[in-house]
């Protein structure tokens, strides 16, 4: 429900609950109050858990604009900074690392990282991806089913994926995932510091055993490249760890879950997605679920440093700003009919699911090749593959960083 | 004859590969820094469009369509 309060102008800012519910009907839809204060094409102002009332911006184009202001920072320890959440505000958000940092320390940062996650370099990984994702399914289809589809397949494949490119064992997977699920999920500030330090525990282990022992990961490169010469430091590293190892496999992961939930619950939809395949325009396909579910819902987070101007709305310096980008790619604005699914959108590539600006996500790249192999794969693998369960036993993730699926049961003929 | 080509801006580029990913034909992205790089001095006339959507998809703001 909407408030309305004057400000500094004349025109009465509406303030809303942020994130709000979702409606249990469309668990796929961003909670729909968010829509309205989308249509005044100006900011708004939303109520958060922590009782700040940040700038709120769901629409597309002054998303698009905040997300490129430079008066706009990154940074969490500039004063007025609003967190997504307890947990957030315990762990990634107390982090120094290029998701944290304003320009030009970023881009520092940035560029060193940059050739490990340019299109070609992640192409290269295709190969493993596809084992990864087969040996999964065979181990599925060995048991029978009924399988929990997150524990078997959509959490597991980019979590290894990920410890592959960063030369974690496998073994150690499942104790990084129930750490990361609590660092950045539905859990108080207490639980989720205690998570990050077990992670930070775990990943200064793990450094000095790759620095003994290299091989051909990632770490092994950034500590021969940078941390050898002093440009990195063995902090800049941890920090940096702990967010590849949480952003970079929970978005996709969840990501993966939400996109099989809407095709086995759609038949229309199931057979869009086979004419995206056969037709050759799977890319568009994954573009338009990314842009559909947009998982990473808690807004991308800023504060401004400097007076800036969105819309015709003044922002203070001072004051935090939510992009809400899970909003802004519903809207009708910038996407025809954007509440529907269409493979066939030609500018489904305009969301903003990974964000957009300096900060786009750098593993981008790495999200797409993965649901470009694991969706078809599966699909094509498994063609009986169903439901088993019934829409309304699907628990969904509401209050987590990134929206998704708790469990997923299916089953195939 | 008039022809088209892209700029890129190295200081505003943010080596996403947005471009890259977007329009293969027209955009490179280098592999020792992920900076995007135009792969031609020109560009076919029929691509305009999705180049026009390339310049709005750069997250750096950093693409200009130069016409000649």
């Amino acid at each position: 429900m909407a408030s309305t309060e004057q400000t500094s102008g004349n025109t009465a800012v509406p303030t809303v609950q942020f994130p709000g519910t979702r409606d249990s009907r469309c668990p796929f839809d961003p909670p729909p109050h968010l829509s309205d204060v989308r249509e005044s094409r100006q900011p708004a102002k939303a109520q958060t858990w922590d009782g700040a009332e940040p700038w709120l911006i769901t629409q597309h184009d002054l998303a698009c604009q905040a997300l490129r202001d430079p008066a706009l920072s990154s940074d969490p320890r500039r004063p007025g900074w609003a967190e997504k959440s307890a947990s957030f505000a315990a762990t990634m958000g107390a982090d120094r690392n290029l998701r944290t940092m304003d320009n030009p320390e970023h881009g520092a940062q940035r560029r060193m990282l940059a050739p490990e996650f340019t299109v070609a370099r992640i192409a290269q990984m295709r190969g493993s991806i596809e084992a990864l994702a087969d040996r999964h399914i065979d181990a599925m289809l060995q048991t029978g089913g009924p399988v929990d589809l997150v524990g078997a397949y959509s959490l597991p494949l980019p979590l290894l994926v990920l410890c592959q490119l960063l030369g974690i064992p496998e073994s150690d997977s499942s104790v990084l995932a129930a750490i990361s699920e609590d660092a950045i999920g539905d859990t108080s500030y207490e639980v989720a510091a205690h998570a990050g330090a077990r992670l930070s525990e775990y990943i200064r282990g793990f450094v000095s055993h790759r620095e003994r022992i290299p091989d051909e990961s990632l770490t092994a490169r950034l500590l021969d490249q940078y941390v050898s010469s002093g440009e990195m430091t063995d902090d800049e590293l941890v920090d940096l760890l702990r967010l590849f190892i949480v952003a970079g496999h929970e978005t996709t992961a969840n990501q993966l879950g939400l996109s099989i939930l809407a095709l086995l619950s759609d038949p229309g939809l199931m057979e869009a997605m086979r004419n995206a395949i056969d037709g050759g325009y799977l890319d568009n396909a994954i573009e338009e679920l990314l842009r559909f579910m947009s998982v990473s819902h808690l807004g991308r987070r800023r504060v401004a440093v400097e007076d800036t101007t969105i819309g015709t709305q003044l922002i203070r310096a001072g004051e935090p700003i939510i992009i809400a980008n899970s909003t802004a790619d519903r809207d009708p604005v910038a996407f025809e009919n954007p509440d529907v699914m269409d493979f066939t959108r030609s500018n489904a590539k305009r969301h903003l699911a990974f964000g957009f600006g300096v900060h786009q996500c750098l593993g981008q790249h790495l999200s797409r090749l993965e649901l470009a192999v694991a969706i078809p794969r599966l699909l094509t693998r498994i063609p009986g593959l169903r439901l088993a369960a019934r829409p309304d036993e699907i628990v969904f993730k509401e209050h987590h960083a990134v929206y998704g699926v708790r469990m997923l049961p299916v089953a195939w003929s | 004859m008039s022809s088209s080509r892209v700029r890129i801006d190295e200081t505003l580029c943010v080596n996403s590969g947005n471009c890259a990913y977007a329009v293969p034909d027209v955009f490179g992205q280098r592999a020792s820094d992920g900076v995007g790089f135009p792969l031609a001095d020109s560009f076919d006339d029929s691509l305009r469009r999705v180049v026009e959507e390339a310049v709005d998809m750069c997250p750096g703001g950093a693409i200009f369509i130069v016409d000649e």
